[in-house]
């Protein structure tokens, strides 16, 4: 699958692969988040946009243009800062240029939207699914103040977050309600891992060396059930996409 | 594709398809936020778990289990939420168990555009193609305070996505000169989108009725020719309904 990345701007804002580290996440003993795959691997699928810019935007509450400000760090000169970051849409929402124009292949949206897991108080980012397949005009990334006040933005913090949805599959899907008593294999599964957790952490009150050893049960990173049965060859522990590159020519 | 919810409980949460409307989004004259139909699409893209009772929670700002404490009337909160993980984060238990046809992961995160001050969902892909345990849904405070939850609000939304297309996935950066159709398209567009604001703001009465353009409302290029047969303006996901409707499944 390729999607097309058109400079709209001559210097478009950086754009990268997510990467899984998040602040927060760090800040835990042993950095024991990461342990938890499905957030590593959220934060991992898709593409960043780097802010080109830093800045404070205060809103006092106001349903108009003009009561959202944006005022330039030291290290952003006021004619870039109004390049990237305005006020256009009113009601506390304030608007990003990504600088780029994409393009997916027939059948495929973008979902756009704010880096999974990157925490940020006062403001959070809006979420848009765009028919980037056929659509010729760049969309815009907006966040919306949560309540009146200021934020800020550094240079280099991912502002907008992207990857490739299929169109049309979410219509066809039927979701079935089924008791689990109908699946034995699966409720035997179940049951399997609820024991095997409560056992789990019986012991780690015990202190019991080998469970408090391990910590955490690492069955899920890799891809196992409790009863050993293996996940499919593709289970992903770790993502990483490929970053954008130029073109060759003919291509 | 086929999406199973097994119960795990006698009366778990409500899920049903994702609803488009917003309250903030309400606010705007002539509630014209809605006319964004990335936002609005996203809102109905996939399915809302909402919560059975309001609770209220309140982080002191410390990192233990014990400095997150929940409060609600009659103690329901019980039932789907807690403090488990510590940090400011807060632990929702959907009561359902999801499974997944081979091939396609849930995507888990907070319902699109449902502004919340406070506090934030946090986001996972889970592998329920085969995985044999529910997930939890997992909010994280912004600050140190107090946030509430009503009745029936949305606490997680779920999405199915392809488990590994997008590790194929090649972005390749181009300039638009290399491909003139699209990049005559694209100025018709701008072209199109500038005029229209020069007349609403010089008060051409025609345009200031129209508003706004409508040309991706309508899934229509700038020169008025539809765009794409399979255009989606409106999302309406099907509701859950049970296998013994169907006979078997």
């Amino acid at each position: 699958m390729k999607l097309t990345c058109y400079q709209v701007d001559p210097q478009p804002a950086e754009m990268v692969p997510g990467s899984p580290d998040r602040e927060w996440m760090d800040r835990f003993s042993d950095r024991h988040p990461y342990r938890c795959l499905p957030l590593v691997v959220a934060n991992t699928t898709g593409w960043a946009l780097l802010s080109p810019v830093s800045f404070t935007a205060t809103w006092n509450g106001g349903p108009r243009i003009e009561d959202i400000r944006l005022d330039p760090d030291a290290d952003t000169p006021r004619g870039l800062l109004d390049r990237w970051a305005v006020s256009h849409f009113s009601g506390g929402v304030l608007t990003f240029h990504t600088g780029w124009l994409f393009k997916t292949e027939p059948g495929w949206d973008l979902w756009a939207g704010g880096p999974p897991n990157h925490i940020k108080d006062g403001i959070q980012p809006l979420t848009g699914v765009v028919e980037t397949y056929w659509l010729p005009f760049p969309f815009t990334m907006n966040w919306r103040f949560t309540r009146p006040g200021m934020i800020s933005f550094k240079k280099g913090e991912p502002f907008c977050f992207i990857f490739p949805l299929p169109h049309e599959k979410m219509d066809e899907v039927t979701p079935i309600v089924k008791s689990i008593h109908d699946d034995p294999e699966l409720k035997r599964q179940y049951e399997a891992w609820g024991a095997s957790r409560s056992n789990f952490l019986n012991k780690l009150g015990d202190k019991d060396s080998e469970a408090v050893k391990h910590g955490w049960q690492r069955d899920y990173f890799r891809g196992r059930t409790p009863e050993g049965h293996l996940a499919p060859d593709s289970h992903v522990n770790r993502r990483r996409l490929k970053p954008p590159r130029k073109a060759e020519p003919g291509e | 594709m086929k999406l199973t919810c097994y119960p795990l409980q006698t009366y778990p949460p409500e899920i049903r398809p994702g609803r488009m409307e917003r309250e903030w989004m309400d606010e705007f004259t002539d509630r014209h936020a809605y006319r964004c139909l990335p936002l609005s699409i996203a809102n109905c893209t996939g399915w809302e778990i909402a919560t059975p009772a309001a609770f209220r929670a309140t982080w002191n700002g410390g990192r233990d289990v014990k400095d997150v404490t929940i409060e609600s009337e009659g103690d329901l909160h019980k039932n789907f939420v807690m403090s488990m993980f510590a940090r400011g984060t807060l632990t929702f238990g959907p009561g359902w168990l999801f499974k997944t046809e081979p091939g396609w992961d849930m995507w888990v995160g907070g319902a699109p555009n449902w502004i919340k001050h406070g506090i934030q969902p946090l986001t996972g892909i889970v592998e329920t193609s085969w995985l044999p345990q529910p997930f939890t849904m997992n909010w994280r405070f912004t600050a140190p305070g107090t946030i509430e939850f009503e009745k029936d609000e949305p606490f997680c939304m779920i999405m199915p996505v392809p488990h590994n297309a997008i590790d194929a996935c090649e972005p390749e950066i181009r300039s638009l000169k290399e491909d003139p159709a699209f990049e005559a398209e694209t100025q018709a567009w701008m072209k199109g989108r500038t005029e229209f604001i020069a007349r609403v703001k010089a008060g051409d009465p025609e345009a200031v009725d129209q508003v706004w353009q409508r040309n991706y409302f309508a899934g229509k290029t700038a020169s008025g020719e539809l765009a794409d047969t399979d255009h989606i303006h409106k999302r309406r996901l099907a509701p859950l309904r049970r296998r013994q409707d169907q006979g078997s499944e």
